[in-house]
């Protein structure tokens, strides 16, 4: 039995194990209940907070994340987003706005650039694109039966297919490692690895209609200069000032890109703020808040905020964490920059 | 009673309440694959549930097993779900298992796999469990854990790399799918 039957033997088996189900309607419910209770209350809450900015016609601004309809972007912040209200009682909660750990300033964050700088592209792959995980830069090609993935790494790791045949070649001048085989979803997979003077690892993997000789010629083509940096399917006025890129994440359809600061890029994801697109975007529905001159909507999952923006042609959505870098201010303000080119 | 037709998987229980009665023991069995621990898959489940009860209207017109069991994922990922410090790098320890002993090397390996599998970062984890568990697409866990298709190969790639350098030889050298 290989790894991946093993993987589904064990992981059928611990289902097993897993509790009844007994008794989970009534506690469903019972938190139902709950949850009905703090959403009214929450309401109720920013009912009092508007009931005031209307009867003294001055600014107000809600605790983080509450309901509130018509919050509008629209209105300058400091940045660190410490607007109180003051016609409020100090002690209201409800009138006191979290400050943003960072100010919103014109970006100024360094793009994804590969290390290396292509000098051919195989047939049927599109032009590619950068991303980032994990510490993790690498180059990806698209195509409608193939793709095309580079990446320079300090640890050279296995693929998730297992290679039918391996070869010795050359790259350049040096020495390289050819593997074909099947990847997991029946296409034929090649994959070329070898590594650079200073110790780092160039892995080059295609999947689909590209042959070895044609990932060979890739290889080959692969100078040691970064590329230049490519450009991104949107565009920012404000970012959180000094936050670098953690991840990146762009296909012809969507797009995923976090800044985090420069000490959190491949740690702690509670400081990142992200801004993605995809077709799903649409089927959002939350506090209604106003971004700019466009609709938007906020939901909670757990603590990540998510605010959905209806902009007519691109919708998309900036994410954070509730208590993460930016009061909801700051992240309205933060939307209202994302752009098409 | 009650039951309506999908387009994918079984009939889908009308009502709120039916739904929970139904399915409760799936939803159950793939949040406790994902987190390992009984008491969290359950409090999982019944925190997606809970949430999912003021609009259930909208989820049952749609497809509800997809749409919960990308919202277990979520939460189990969630930022509020972090342990302070850092991921849970231990499991339970393996029960003792009855069983022929010819099985006893094939269940040594799974409790030591079941190991493995919780000390692996929980977006990796959750790669591997809808991957080998839902037997979902790249395309599709990509859809819900909200990144692209190529973070979940990497993700699986690292997954499973973790796992052939612990396991023994003879797991590791056959074909990966």
């Amino acid at each position: 039995m290989n790894l991946d039957e093993e993987l589904r033997a064990t992981l059928l088996a611990r289902a097993e194990d897993a509790p009844s189900g007994v008794g989970t309607l009534d506690a469903v419910r019972t938190r139902a209940r709950r949850v009905e209770t703090r959403r009214r209350a929450g309401l109720a809450g920013v009912a009092a907070v508007v009931g005031i900015a209307a009867v003294t016609g001055g600014p107000y601004l809600l605790a983080p994340f509450q309901h509130a309809p018509g919050l509008s972007a629209g209105a300058p912040s400091t940045g660190t987003g410490s607007v109180g209200s003051p016609s409020a009682p100090p002690s209201s909660p409800a009138a006191q706005s979290r400050q943003s750990t960072v100010a919103l300033a014109a970006p100024a964050f360094t793009p994804v650039t590969f290390p290396l700088t292509p000098s051919w592209t195989p047939p049927g792959v599109d032009q590619p694109t950068v991303g980032r995980t994990q510490g993790l830069v690498r180059l990806v090609y698209l195509g409608q039966s193939a793709y095309l993935i580079a990446q320079v790494t300090d640890q050279l790791g296995q693929s998730d297919w297992t290679p039918a045949n391996t070869q010795s070649t050359k790259v350049g001048t040096r020495s390289a490692t050819l593997a074909t085989g099947t990847d997991r979803d029946g296409k034929p997979a090649v994959r070329i690895t070898w590594q650079l003077t200073g110790g780092e690892w160039v892995d080059v993997q295609s999947s689909g209609q590209i042959s070895a000789t044609q990932l060979k010629q890739y290889a080959d083509g692969l100078r040691s200069q970064p590329m230049p940096p490519l450009p991104l399917p949107f565009t920012l006025t404000l970012a959180p000032q000094g936050f670098q890129p953690a991840y990146q994440e762009l296909t012809p359809t969507e797009f995923h890109f976090c800044l985090a600061p420069p000490d959190e890029i491949d740690g702690d994801s509670a400081t990142w703020v992200c801004v993605s697109h995809n077709e799903s975007n649409a089927a959002t529905e939350g506090q209604r808040v106003q971004v700019g001159p466009d609709q938007g909507d906020i939901t909670k999952d757990g603590e990540t905020v998510q605010l959905t923006v209806h902009r007519p042609g691109f919708e998309f959505l900036v994410t954070a964490n509730e208590n993460g870098s930016l009061n909801q201010e700051d992240l309205i303000r933060f939307a209202a920059g994302v752009a098409k080119p | 009673m009650g039951q309506v037709e999908r387009r994918e998987g079984a009939p889908v229980p009308e009502s709120f309440e039916e739904y929970v009665s139904v399915r409760a023991g799936r939803l159950l069995r793939f949040a406790y694959v994902l987190c390992g621990d009984r008491h969290l898959a359950e409090d999982l489940v019944q925190d997606v549930l809970a949430r999912a009860h003021r609009r259930w209207s909208r989820i049952e017109a749609e497809q509800p097993d997809a749409y919960l069991r990308k919202a277990i994922v979520r939460e189990h990922l969630s930022w509020r779900r972090r342990r302070p410090a850092t991921e849970r790098v231990t499991a339970e320890p393996p029960e003792p298992r009855v069983g022929a002993p010819d099985f006893t090397q094939q269940l040594a390996t799974r409790d030591e796999l079941w190991t493995l599998l919780a000390r692996l970062p929980r977006a990796q984890r959750a790669v591997l469990v809808l991957r080998f568990y839902e037997d979902l697409d790249d395309r599709r866990i990509a859809e819900v854990l909200g990144c692209a298709p190529a973070t979940v190969r990497v993700h699986a790639s690292r997954a499973l790399d973790k796992l052939r350098g612990s396991l023994p030889a003879t797991l590791t050298q056959s074909q990966g799918r």
